[in-house]
């Protein structure tokens, strides 16, 4: 569901206030860079976007989630500390991205999604959403969330879930309809449309959670745990369906346990542990092992493989291994653990700079 | 039924209350930011919780300006869909149990059985339909925020205004179709349960002569056969093919239209008897019960306007000077003013809007007045006094005096008929006979008539306000009158769930329930709280009274002045100034119900319905504020 031109014009005209501006196509376009010319293709109507449909925002990236200085304490009735959650959280989240916040339990990312989502209140700094305060429910228009659990009416069929959400969003009774059944045939629980969710499985659960979180075809969709509950094949299908998302143009901000999972889909990550960030950066180049070179090759034979490994003797090279040379999400993840329990407080982030190998004494 | 307070009319109270409301807004709204203030400063520091503040009522006020009656209404729908799914209309099958046996408990047969009937049904289904929505409405948001479903619903662009509005309406909805059920189901029993026919047997029909003042003639008299544990007797006239059961012997009427206002009853009904005649066999039918489901429209005295010298009740004292008040005989109700018997003390009301039309037989007098001996007197039989009316515009055209007896708490009824004994008002030693309306001395003029009330009884005292003589005029709809009853029990309800829901908004389930209900059931004690903040006469407030317990003095001796007694003194003055504040505050619930006027027989007036609504619509709108102030404060993930 493209927004219309002129909401969308007011919205990039107001970011792009005294920045230098560029020619930028609206949401569900992409660009092709051709020798010499820019053209912008809409992404529903494959069609060519006239000068009119092509609006001006600032050079850099639209930021669509930012936190500053972000702290949160949880209090007890009596207006006494019990935790210090979150400390000083700075983060820019871009349109386009899919975002992956990592951490173990209590590490503060369930928290930082509260903050943003205005259910929690930040005791300093700020977060803005789409340029709003997360308080302003202005923001919640262009937003879906799916909550760590299904959390949803139980009493309600998938039908009259769905209907009720839509509701909120205002939208009209007839293209509420037509959304619904393309949210049930998206998330693929047709012959449960009008079964009470008290009576659904786990996995159905996710699915229908993830049709609220879409029925306002949202901007913005940030996902607690999707994968949780799932069988492997329904933790396929949700990575598929998040990927598809991106496609489409969707910011995606998400929150995992599942290291994998996020390794998979996500284009940058942030990693959370006892409330401070931890590591910031693209999944690539934070995985990246600097000083090894990896050859992909099929069909060598034994003869070829040796001549390589000789290739590599003769240029003073350690072959380290032949098979699959990687690294691991998880791994990472683990040092950084580690790292920050054998040496607490703030560790220096380089965003987009792969980590230095360090190797800590025995 | 005995009216405690004059009922105003709806637009002389509505700028008086207005003024109150706003007011109590004022103070709530004052006291609600001081201790969101205060309880932010002692959390994050002044500069913060007045930042905070600050942002919060900007917010609180934007949401309400930018309120979505869509969303608003899907919440509504939501709350309607729980209430359904919870089986909430349990309470309706409940309901219909408890009268499908409420029969062995309840007597048709009873003298007061509409008045039990009708209380039962009401109150039955007032505390049903209360408990079961307080319920819902108390424990359905804390419910969603310990489930955590209020993530999905506020991470939507709805504003807590939406929220709490929401609730608000679908609660009330569920609770308005329980109610309408239970209405119509109600009716149903009541009219059912006291319909009965009787069979006359023709030969037992007797002819019997009538002697009276405007001539003699021959009435057909006999009894019905035992229904319901009765038998009427009835009389027709001969010739005639209408009559009524339970006529008086004597005072007999002249003719078919002045039957039903002399008619009696028994088990509080009479029927119509009509005679037939075919074929020369005579047969009787005797139609089914009236009187006893009514709903009787009184005309009360004209209002007060002391700008323009108009008051309904004014007063003779015991020399015959007019007044405004009688005498205050101590400890009794304080706007009630007293007459003293054999003096020349008189208490004199003014009637508007008497028409022949209205009127066409006489008028039917209702009393409910008050009795003060100061000597015991005969106990059993009452004390005397005498009604006279006069003509406001012409004074000298007044009736004879017409003696009635009163009794302590009992209504007294009286029909004044068309054409009675006057003083001749040129020759007062002389009595003529005058019409209500027409004549040459009409006793009414332009609609307007007097009727005064003296006491006859030496050192005896009859109390009264304008409400205590009223005349009963045509009758309503008794169905509308019972619906009226329900709109009352509806209106209890909307105060609840207002109530359940604001509570709803920062206590959780079972909490809210309580401070809901403590809420509720408090507001049926108002006048006690408002007595208790008034002060009392002896022992001082509770600080006081524990000083006295404690320092083992008597009750009814002042303190001797010192820095401890008006310390004592002063912290109790600082509680009743508060509770009176609390006391103003807290919605009066008993006076919500018009159950009263329903079972007493009474159409309930428009007035007071349109009092009571705005009363609760006074109530309901800074509840839902006030939930909205909380909830929007609220970190619902917190």
């Amino acid at each position: 569901m493209a927004n219309p031109p002129n909401r969308f014009r007011q919205r990039c005209v107001n970011d792009s206030v005294g920045l230098p501006a560029r020619a930028f196509a609206p949401r569900g376009s992409c660009t092709l860079v051709v020798v010499g010319a820019v053209l912008h293709v809409s992404a529903r109507s494959r069609r060519l976007l006239l000068p009119d449909e092509v609006f001006t925002v600032s050079q850099a990236p639209e930021v669509v989630i930012r936190t500053r200085n972000l702290q949160k304490v949880y209090r007890d009735f009596w207006g006494r500390q019990k935790v210090r959650a979150l400390k000083s959280l700075d983060l820019e989240i871009h349109r386009g991205e899919l975002f992956g916040l990592l951490g173990p339990n209590g590490s503060g990312k369930t928290t930082t999604i509260k903050l943003i989502l205005g259910l929690l209140f930040p005791t300093e700094g700020e977060v803005t959403v789409f340029g709003r305060p997360a308080t302003d429910v202005r923001k919640n228009e262009r937003i879906g969330y799916l909550p760590e659990e299904s959390y949803l009416y139980r009493f309600l069929n998938a039908e009259e879930t769905l209907d009720f959400y839509g509701r909120l969003f205002n939208i009209p009774a007839k293209e509420r309809k037509k959304r619904v059944d393309e949210l049930i045939k998206l998330v693929r629980i047709e012959h449960a449309r009008r079964r009470q969710l008290k009576e659904y499985s786990k996995g159905m659960a996710r699915r229908i959670g993830l049709a609220q979180a879409l029925i306002n075809d949202p901007e913005l969709i940030i996902l607690d745990e999707p994968t949780t509950g799932l069988d492997p094949i329904g933790v396929r299908e949700m990575k598929d369906m998040i990927l598809k998302l991106r496609e489409q143009g969707k910011t995606i901000l998400m929150c995992s346990h599942r290291l994998d999972d996020v390794q998979d889909v996500c284009d940058r990550i942030a990693i959370l542990h006892q409330g401070e960030l931890k590591e910031l950066g693209r999944v690539d180049s934070l995985l990246k092992v600097a000083d090894v070179t990896e050859i992909r090759a099929t069909g060598l034979s034994d003869e070829a493989k040796q001549a390589i490994r000789k290739v590599i003797a003769e240029h003073h090279g350690d072959l380290l291994t032949m098979d699959n040379p990687t690294t691991t999400l998880e791994e990472l993840f683990l040092n950084i653990v580690q790292d920050s329990e054998a040496r607490p407080g703030r560790r220096s982030i380089r965003d987009g700079q792969p980590p230095v190998a360090t190797k800590e004494p025995v | 039924m005995v009216i405690e307070n004059e009922l105003p009319p709806f637009w002389e109270w509505l700028p008086g209350a207005l003024g109150t409301w706003a007011l109590g807004c004022l103070i709530l709204a004052v006291a609600v930011v001081a201790i969101t203030l205060l309880f932010g400063m002692v959390v994050s520091g002044p500069a913060v919780a007045w930042r905070q503040t600050r942002y919060r009522l900007a917010a609180v006020v934007k949401d309400l300006l930018l309120f979505s009656p869509r969303r608003a209404l899907a919440i509504a729908g939501l709350a309607m869909r729980e209430s359904i799914r919870r089986r909430v209309l349990v309470v309706f099958v409940l309901y219909v149990l408890i009268l499908l046996f409420a029969a062995w408990f309840l007597d048709p047969a009873d003298q007061e059985a509409a008045r039990t009937y009708l209380s039962f049904v009401l109150f039955t289904s007032a505390f049903l339909v209360l408990v079961v929505m307080l319920l819902l409405s108390a424990l359905s948001l804390p419910t969603d925020i310990a489930g955590r479903t209020v993530y999905t619903v506020v991470t939507k662009p709805v504003r807590t205004s939406e929220i709490v509005l929401g609730r608000i309406i679908g609660f009330t909805a569920i609770g308005t179709m329980l109610l309408a059920l239970m209405s119509v189901v109600s009716y149903v029993f009541v009219v059912r349960a006291f319909d009965h026919r009787h069979e006359i047997d023709p030969e037992q029909v007797r002819e019997v002569k009538v002697y009276a003042d405007t001539g003699d003639r021959i009435d057909l008299r006999g009894e019905t056969n035992d229904a319901f544990r009765h038998r009427h007797q009835f009389s027709i006239r001969k010739g005639s093919e209408h009559g009524v059961t339970d006529m008086p012997l004597v005072d007999t009427p002249r003719n078919d239209e002045e039957l039903n206002p002399h008619r009696g009853v028994v088990q509080g009904h009479w029927h119509k008897v009509t005679r037939r005649e075919r074929n020369g066999q005579v047969s009787y039918e005797v139609g089914p019960p009236e009187g006893q489901l009514v709903a009787r429209i009184p005309i009360y005295a004209r209002h007060d306007n002391p700008a323009q010298g108009r008051y309904g009740l004014t007063f003779l004292d015991r020399n015959g000077t007019p007044t405004l008040k009688g005498i205050n005989v101590g400890n009794e109700w304080t706007y009630r003013s007293y007459i003293e018997g054999q003096t020349g003390a008189a208490a004199i009301w003014h009637f508007e809007g008497i028409t022949p039309e209205r009127f066409p037989n006489g008028l039917p007098l209702q009393m409910t007045l008050r009795v003060f001996r100061t000597h015991k007197g005969t106990i059993t039989e009452g004390v005397n006094g005498s009604i006279r009316l006069v003509n406001p515009k012409n004074p000298n055209i007044r009736s004879t005096f017409i003696d009635f007896r009163a009794k302590e708490y009992s209504i007294y009824e009286h029909f004044i008929p068309r054409t009675l004994r006057g003083v001749d008002p040129n020759n007062p030693a002389n009595t003529i006979e005058l019409d209500l309306f027409a004549g040459l001395y009409p006793l009414v003029e332009d609609g307007e008539l007097k009727i005064e009330i003296r006491c006859n009884d030496r050192a005896q005292y009859f109390g009264m306000a304008k409400p205590d003589l009223y005349i009963m005029a045509a009758e309503g709809s008794f169905l509308m009158n019972f619906a009226k009853g329900y709109f009352g029990i509806w209106m209890q309800l909307v105060l609840i769930v207002s109530l359940a829901v604001m509570f709803s908004t920062f206590l959780n389930g079972a909490v809210a329930i309580l401070a809901a209900a403590a809420g509720g059931i408090s507001g049926y004690f108002t006048r006690m709280i408002e007595e208790i903040a008034a002060g009392p006469e002896y022992g001082g407030g509770p600080i006081e009274s524990f000083y006295r317990i404690v320092t083992r003095r008597p009750m009814a001796t002042e303190l001797e002045p010192s820095l401890t007694a008006t310390v004592v003194q002063s912290l109790d003055y600082g509680i009743e100034a508060v509770l009176g504040v609390v006391a103003r505050m807290l919605p009066n619930m008993g006076g919500l119900s018009d159950a009263d006027w329903v079972t007493s027989g009474f159409d309930v007036p428009t007035d007071v319905l349109l009092i009571q609504f705005c009363t609760v619509i006074g109530f309901a709108i800074p509840l839902y504020v006030l939930g909205h102030y909380i909830l929007r404060g609220r970190e619902v993930a917190a």
